[in-house]
């Protein structure tokens, strides 16, 4: 499904005097259809980076990385045109940050029914009602529903962030650190949306900090570093 | 998908020119005039593409050429050099004669004749000014306004003129029962959403929107952002966003250009424009944000 050969990232800072420092190196792995690479590693190795590559919001600076497109066919990438990034990340590919950022002044519900009703071809009704079973089983109080994420709490953002990535089902989910600011419980929840997820053919690329829990939900582990 | 238009090496120089412009300005010399012939090379060699139902980012600072590229999109300028041509789909019914036969895309549009062209303006284009004067008549009612660009683009029953102008800025959220009023009597937030009321009179296929939220109060910023956005899904817009704050850019738009002197010095991915910046320019841009 994908395949990441040789990949580096370094950033060069002009305005630091043109100093250059390298995120990561040497990066190869690959996943079939279906599958979840777990990366670990210690922190500043250059796992997020991986996972910006891959989703375009990083320049690769060497390497490659191939994936097989369900509109395109097999492309790089690291060398695709915007254009088609674009195309492909509103039909295939979705993306967990480690922090909730989505358009302020636009309610909960709505942030999780926008990608449904945009990709899925759903009716309003089926897309709210997906939303909503979602927030209920990450356990959002209902009386958030309607609220702006922006004022939520840590772990209730992360849980939106959550919600809206896997709601519209994409074919391929980087998720970086995506149960960081949970408890336990709430980890439990998400681990089991993301094992559903996968039953029905998503491919995932996972950052978790805790090692025990990387081992727990992939099904290989790839050492950055 | 193929591009809505594409535009090639287009140029703006205000002056003689020399044969030592090109060498003399840009954003390696930090400056677009030329110190031999004292020319001002406001744009060069611009290229790119617009799609369908795309909202492109224009960022720079003042001076690097961001609006005369809009002035010159909407045949307000005249360009020095370069070609502007438009897909077939563009549906341009009342000009056939740009498309040669059996071509996707029209002839240069910059060589059209100055009546060609306000045809072509008011058929397919709508922009919005920073400045509401540059686009509203301001003694004239808010509804006259609209109604004369509704009159440009061949509407004539005056009842019919007054129900759409109401229609629109019932979108555009202006209240409708002071439509009557010129649009001095208003505030700046208002003014814009007559002027975006107006943009949008001619059903446009591509509207510019040159700073329309510089210069209004945050909360005000923050309601006519939401209108804009609204408003290109709604409408299936392809949107040329110029802007110098880049929190506007990464709410509206997927793709981004960043100009500085002229020149466009960086293209990407808007959220790889704003967190892998590749060039000297734009990296300093970024790390100036607030």
């Amino acid at each position: 499904m994908i395949t990441v050969d040789n990949l580096s990232k370094t950033f060069t800072l002009h305005i630091l005097n043109g100093k250059r420092i390298a995120a990561c190196r040497n990066i190869s792995f690959s996943v079939p259809p279906g599958g979840f690479l777990g990366l670990s590693g210690p922190s500043g190795a250059g796992k997020s980076t991986v996972l910006k590559c891959i989703y375009r919001t990083y320049l690769s600076t060497n390497g490659a990385i191939h994936y097989h497109s369900a509109s395109y066919g097999k492309v790089d990438l690291a060398t695709l045109p915007d254009r088609a990034v674009i195309d492909i990340r509103n039909r295939e590919m979705g993306y967990v940050s480690q922090f909730l950022k989505v358009i302020p002044r636009v309610s909960a519900l709505d942030v999780i029914m926008e990608p449904i009703l945009a990709r899925n071809g759903v009716s309003r009704d089926a897309a709210k009602k997906r939303a909503s079973g979602l927030l209920e089983r990450l356990r959002i109080p209902s009386h958030l529903f309607d609220a702006y994420p922006a004022t939520f709490s840590g772990g209730e953002q992360q849980r939106i962030n959550i919600a809206r990535a896997v709601g519209w089902k994409p074919r391929l989910l980087l998720l970086d650190e995506p149960t960081a600011s949970l408890d336990t419980n709430s980890i439990g929840i998400v681990l089991e949306i993301l094992k559903e997820l996968r039953n029905e053919g998503t491919t995932m690329i996972g950052v978790f900090h805790d090692t025990t829990l990387l081992a727990s939900v992939t099904d290989a582990v790839y050492h950055v570093g | 998908m193929e591009p809505l238009i594409r535009i090639r090496g287009l140029s703006k120089r205000f002056g003689p020119g020399c044969s030592r412009c090109l060498e003399a300005t840009g954003p390696e010399q930090h400056t677009n005039l030329c110190p031999h012939c004292g020319s001002v090379m406001a744009c060069n060699d611009v290229s790119f593409d617009l799609f369908r139902n795309e909202a492109l980012g224009v960022v720079g600072e003042s001076g690097s050429g961001k609006s005369t590229l809009v002035r010159l999109l909407h045949f307000e300028w005249e360009a020095t050099e370069g070609t502007v041509e438009m897909h077939r789909s563009a549906g341009i019914a009342s000009l056939p004669e740009i498309f040669a036969d059996g071509s996707d895309y029209s002839s240069n549009l910059l060589g059209l004749s100055h009546f060609q062209k306000r045809r072509l303006r008011n058929a397919l284009m709508g922009i919005v000014y920073q400045n509401p004067h540059l686009g509203l008549r301001m003694q004239v009612s808010s509804g006259g306004n609209i109604a004369e660009r509704l009159l440009g683009a061949g509407w004539r029953h005056i009842g019919n003129m007054r129900q759409r102008a109401a229609e629109l800025l019932k979108i555009t959220e202006f209240p409708v029962e002071r439509m009557d009023e010129p649009p001095c009597n208003f505030s700046g937030g208002m003014q814009q959403r007559v002027q975006i009321a107006k943009a949008l009179s001619n059903n446009p296929l591509i509207l510019f929107l040159d700073e329309v939220t510089t210069g209004l109060d945050l909360s005000v910023q923050a309601r006519v952002l939401d209108l804009i956005r609204n408003l290109r899904s709604e409408f299936n817009l392809s949107m040329l966003v110029v802007s110098h704050d880049l929190g506007v850019i990464n709410l509206l738009c997927q793709r981004t250009m960043v100009m500085k002197s002229g020149h466009v010095v960086e293209f990407g991915l808007t959220d790889q424009i704003l967190q892998d910046p590749q060039h000297r320019y734009t990296q300093l841009l970024v790390a100036s944000q607030l």
